[in-house]
């Protein structure tokens, strides 16, 4: 990733702060787009309030490849126990790229999207070497 | 990070399914892509992943220049494989295969497939098909393949992935983690658009832009200070970063790419070891312990191709030179070294000595290598031995590269002065063949023999023409005139004609009668044969023993077909005949068929058709083709059965009338499992009686045998005079068995003495028919008896019920659809299971499953077995 790109994404995360319909969209779009992935989240009230704060935080660390590998690998352990596999990750982005963009509408351009799928990429890559 | 190994990036959710589909038991899984695709990289992970699920794995490389070694590239799964001598080595391997498995299926990595030698591939086809390995096949893409690779591809439940470009997100992500920072944005649009999304590219770019300094750490972010090299291509890429090596380090990389795999204490011995710990630590090279050898490659096989094409000639010739002179003043440790240091002298353009090109030739004719025997007999051929034309041609044929032959034959033909006789009949055969095979043509193959046989004056080289023209004109079904030209023969005082004369009048009597003559000639001739101190353009003495074994099984001994059978096939596997393989595998499908044993003889038969595929002998296929059809419709795989059909459908068949009964055969068994008695019968007796116009009497009566077995009342007369003729137990019985309609006792009899012949099948169908004589004729005790017996026989049958079911279709009237499911619950599937299997509702199962019942007079599952094995016994059961 590009240092503008990193910038760009801490930006969207900035704009998330206070919209919890955010996480609403994600799984209610995952939900509809992979129903079997419903089985994967038996508390999704919880998931919900995790998910922009893990994302935050991974952002944070993308000028840091250490650090975000380290918490990548916990994380895509945890996935993989759940079942997670390698289309599920495909789809999250897809739908997480598209839940931004229901709630961001304009705040999240062609730029923001562009940069957005390649941390998305760059984390779930290593969440699936774990 | 960067010159360790690369991280696997976008390529996750195929992993997974290439994982989930071995797992599942998809018999190979081909991953295609370009050079550098990251194809071996995704193998080994999959690997990997199914040595964690605690599978046996084990990997197989091949290369272009161990190609020229017969099994090469399986030879470190066997352990001291690297000193066995060839004629041993299939066998060893296929066993050391096997071992390793253990109980479960092996999953093999072949790499390169498209460098596989066709021993190598051959094997390995025949163990997929067989379940005794999963192979997951990285190829080029574009690059040929053996063809038993390709066959083996479009095979039921092979699968294929084209690995593609990855994506620019994926570039980014994989060029974050192995720079361990972020890239700004000239260099990673400018690395994104010039690897073209080519991993092993992309990794040449930047491990190139690290070293030469333009791509640099500035303040924790990857900046392109300079321009990328101007070279987009991947090979001047790969060559700019070898363009730093020192001439020695250059030249050490230069011999393992002409001569890759080569051992290091060689390679130690032409450069010295400290070059070696660098090109090693600059990832240029790897060195693999193999079984006893250590053995260097380049580290990606793109190296080689670069490496190869960029050494001009005269550097080639030094090289080549080098490494020949190297391994001949060391001594050949293995037996393959002799046909290597031949290579390498062609390659420098030493004059190899002539007679010295041509015995490799031959040792690799041997090995059925026919690659390297058309590279060796064309080097000899260019070097001025104008003979060498005759192996060339043969070669290409072997190879099934009939243009070749043509513009060869052509070529040596145009001046006949400087060829031997022996090489002007050799040519003339071949093209013959060519004609024949390759053109589909055999009455222009015929005439082409016939009419060289004026150019010859050598008897030998005369006399095989004969011969040849009477082999072509017996396999086209003109029997008769094969007969007539070939017997003269066997008077000859050339005991080299004489033994392969005999070859023809026996194929010709053990498929027309008596088969007596067949195996009395095959008892005096096949010691003659094999003790020729001279075998010069004679075939392989094994021929008289495949042919006594088609005449024994006909003649209804088949105790002894099956012990001749077995032991001709023992003998080619440990031989390393792969046809004489083939031949047994198909003779022991049939013998299996004649026994009643369909789920061996469909085991025999599959094995001969990959063998088929394999070795570019693609024309006995049809043959084990129809077979399979026969043995797949006994077993009941009305769908297999018709795909068999149908593949067979796609061959030509004008050069092989001799079996076209044969082919009958395979299509009215497909016809009589899809519930169309009376279709197949119809086929049958159309067949039959053209089969016995061109004289071919016996095959013809074993149609018209399974014409009795399905329902038709008119044989008696055509198989009583079959009888007279071709001299055969099962037509005797057979001919019994149609002239006794209604006789309890006479069919009885048939019966019983078919037992004793050991055809079950054939003994359960007559005594079936026997009960049904004695129940009309009031004798219900008799009939009881006689069904009794049918059951026993039928249990020993593998298969039976199957069969019973489907022979006695024209009595029960199932549709096809309830024998289908008739079929599947008495195997012990659930309604559920058979639902999912056929993609029916449950619903509509069971509907059909009851319906079944009703016209069985059955009312539950536990009875269908044995209502099933009473219908073997009385057809009228229902």
């Amino acid at each position: 990733m590009t240092p503008e790109e990193i910038q760009l994404v801490a930006e969207v995360i900035d704009r998330l702060d206070g919209r919890p319909e955010f996480a609403d969209r994600f799984y209610e779009r995952l939900f509809v787009a992979a129903p079997q992935t419903q089985a994967m989240f038996p508390d999704v009230a919880a998931q919900r309030l995790k998910l922009t704060a893990e994302l935050a935080s991974m952002v944070s660390m993308l000028g840091n490849l250490d650090t975000l590998e380290a918490r990548a690998r916990d994380l895509g352990a945890r996935h993989r126990g759940y079942g997670v596999r390698a289309s599920h990750y495909r789809l999250a982005r897809e739908v997480m790229a598209a839940a931004l963009a229901d709630v961001l509408g304009d705040e999240f351009g062609p730029d923001e999207a562009a940069a957005w799928n390649r941390a998305t990429s760059l984390i779930t890559e290593l969440m699936m070497s774990a | 990070m960067l010159t360790r190994p690369w991280p696997l990036t976008g390529r996750h959710e195929l992993l997974e399914d290439i994982v989930a589909a071995i797992g599942e038991g998809c018999p190979a899984f081909f991953i295609v892509g370009e050079a550098g695709a990251g194809k071996t990289r995704l193998a080994r992970e999959v690997l990997r992943a199914l040595e964690a699920d605690g599978r046996p794995v084990a990997g197989a490389t091949a290369t272009d220049t161990a190609r020229v070694t017969p099994l090469g590239a399986l030879a470190h799964l066997v352990p001291g494989g690297a000193v066995d001598s060839p004629p041993t080595r299939f066998a060893a391997t296929r066993d050391a295969i096997a071992e390793r498995a253990g109980g479960q299926p092996l999953v093999l990595h072949v790499d390169d497939a498209h460098h596989l030698d066709p021993s190598s591939a051959t094997l390995l086809v025949s163990l997929a098909e067989a379940g005794t390995v999963r192979l997951v096949v990285t190829m080029r893409t574009g690059l040929r393949v053996p063809e038993a690779i390709t066959a083996l591809r479009a095979s039921d439940g092979a699968r294929s992935v084209t690995l593609g470009a990855l994506d620019p997100d994926a570039i980014d992500s994989l060029l974050h983690r192995v720079l361990g920072a972020p890239l700004d944005g000239v260099a990673e649009a400018e690395l994104v658009a010039t690897s073209g999304g080519n991993p092993l590219f992309l990794r040449e770019l930047v491990l190139a832009a690290v070293a030469e300094g333009s791509l640099r750490n500035v303040s924790g972010v990857w900046r392109l200070t300079g321009s990328l090299p101007a070279s987009h291509a991947l090979g001047e890429q790969v060559l700019g970063r070898m363009s730093s090596l020192t001439d020695v380090a250059r030249e050490a990389l230069e011999l393992v790419a002409v001569a890759e795999p080569i051992g290091l204490d060689l390679l130690e011995a032409l450069v010295g070891g400290e070059v070696l710990e660098h090109l090693e630590e600059r990832s240029l090279i790897r060195v693999d312990q193999e079984q006893r050898r250590t053995n260097v490659r380049l580290a990606h096989p793109v190296y080689g191709e670069i490496l190869r094409s960029s050494i001009g000639r005269v550097r080639l010739r030094r090289l080549s030179r080098l490494l020949a002179e190297t391994v001949t003043a060391r001594g050949a440790r293995r037996a393959d070294d002799a046909l290597r240091v031949v290579r390498w002298q062609i390659d420098a353009g030493i004059p190899p000595d002539a007679d010295v090109v041509m015995a490799s030739a031959r040792v690799a004719a041997h090995n059925l290598d026919w690659t390297t025997v058309a590279a060796m007999s064309r080097a000899a051929w260019e070097g001025g031995v104008a003979d060498a034309a005759a192996l060339l041609a043969e070669a290409h044929f072997e190879l099934g590269e009939f243009d070749e032959v043509d513009a060869i034959t052509d070529r040596a033909l145009a001046e006949p002065a400087t060829l031997s006789d022996q090489a002007r009949s050799q040519l003339h055969r071949s093209r013959a063949l060519s004609l024949t095979w390759g053109h589909d043509d055999s009455a222009a193959g015929v005439a082409e023999v016939a009419s060289a046989q004026g150019t010859v004056t050598d008897p030998l080289a005369r006399d095989l023409l004969v011969f040849s023209q009477a082999g072509l004109l017996a396999w086209a079904g003109r029997v008769r005139e094969a007969r007539e030209l070939v017997e003269p023969l066997l008077e000859s005082d050339d005991p080299r004609v004489v033994v392969q004369a005999a070859t023809i009048v026996e194929l010709v009597a053990a498929t027309c009668g008596p088969t007596s003559q067949a195996i009395e000639l095959a008892d005096a001739w096949f010691p003659v044969h094999l003790g020729l101190t001279d075998r010069t353009g004679t075939n392989n003495p094994g021929n008289h023993l495949i042919t006594k074994t088609v005449a024994l099984s006909h003649a209804g001994r088949l105790a002894e077909a099956l012990e001749l059978a077995e032991f001709g096939y023992g003998t080619s596997v440990a031989g390393r005949n792969l046809i004489g393989q083939m031949w047994f595998a198909l003779e022991l499908g049939r013998i299996a068929m004649l026994r009643g044993d369909a789920a061996q003889s469909q085991r025999w038969y599959r094995e001969h058709i990959a063998l088929c595929r394999g070795t570019g002998h693609r024309r006995p296929i049809t043959l084990g083709l129809s077979g399979l059809a026969v043995a797949e419709a006994h077993l009941g795989d009305v769908d297999a059965a018709r795909r068999v059909v149908e593949e067979l459908d796609g061959h030509p068949s004008a050069v092989i009338e001799i079996f076209a009964v044969e082919r009958a055969r395979g299509t009215a068994w497909a016809a009589a499992a899809a519930g169309d008695a009376s279709g197949a019968r119809r086929i049958l007796l159309e067949a039959a009686a053209e089969a016995e116009a061109l004289g071919v009497t016996m095959l013809a009566a074993l149609a018209r045998l399974d014409a009795l077995r399905l329902g038709d009342t008119g044989q008696a007369r055509p198989l009583a005079a079959a009888a007279a003729v071709v001299e055969s137990a099962i037509i005797d019985l057979a001919a019994r068995w149609a002239a006794a309609p209604g006789d309890g006792a006479e069919l009885g009899a048939v019966g019983e003495a078919f037992a004793e012949l050991g055809c079950l099948m054939f003994a359960a169908e007559a005594f079936a028919a026997a009960a049904l004589a004695w129940r009309r004729s009031g004798e219900p005790r008799r009939a009881t008896a006689d069904e009794r017996r049918a059951d026993e026989l039928l249990r020993q049958c593998r298969g039976a019920n199957v069969a019973a079911l489907t022979t006695v279709e024209s009595v029960v009237p199932l549709t096809a659809r309830e024998r289908e499911i008739v079929l599947l619950v008495a195997d012990g599937m659930s309604t559920k299971e058979v639902a999912e299997r056929l993609f029916l509702s449950a619903r509509t199962v069971s509907n059909h499953l009851q319906n079944a019942y009703t016209k069985l007079g059955i009312s539950k599952r536990s009875e269908l077995a044995a209502a099933l094995s009473r219908l073997g016994g009385d057809g009228a059961a229902a």
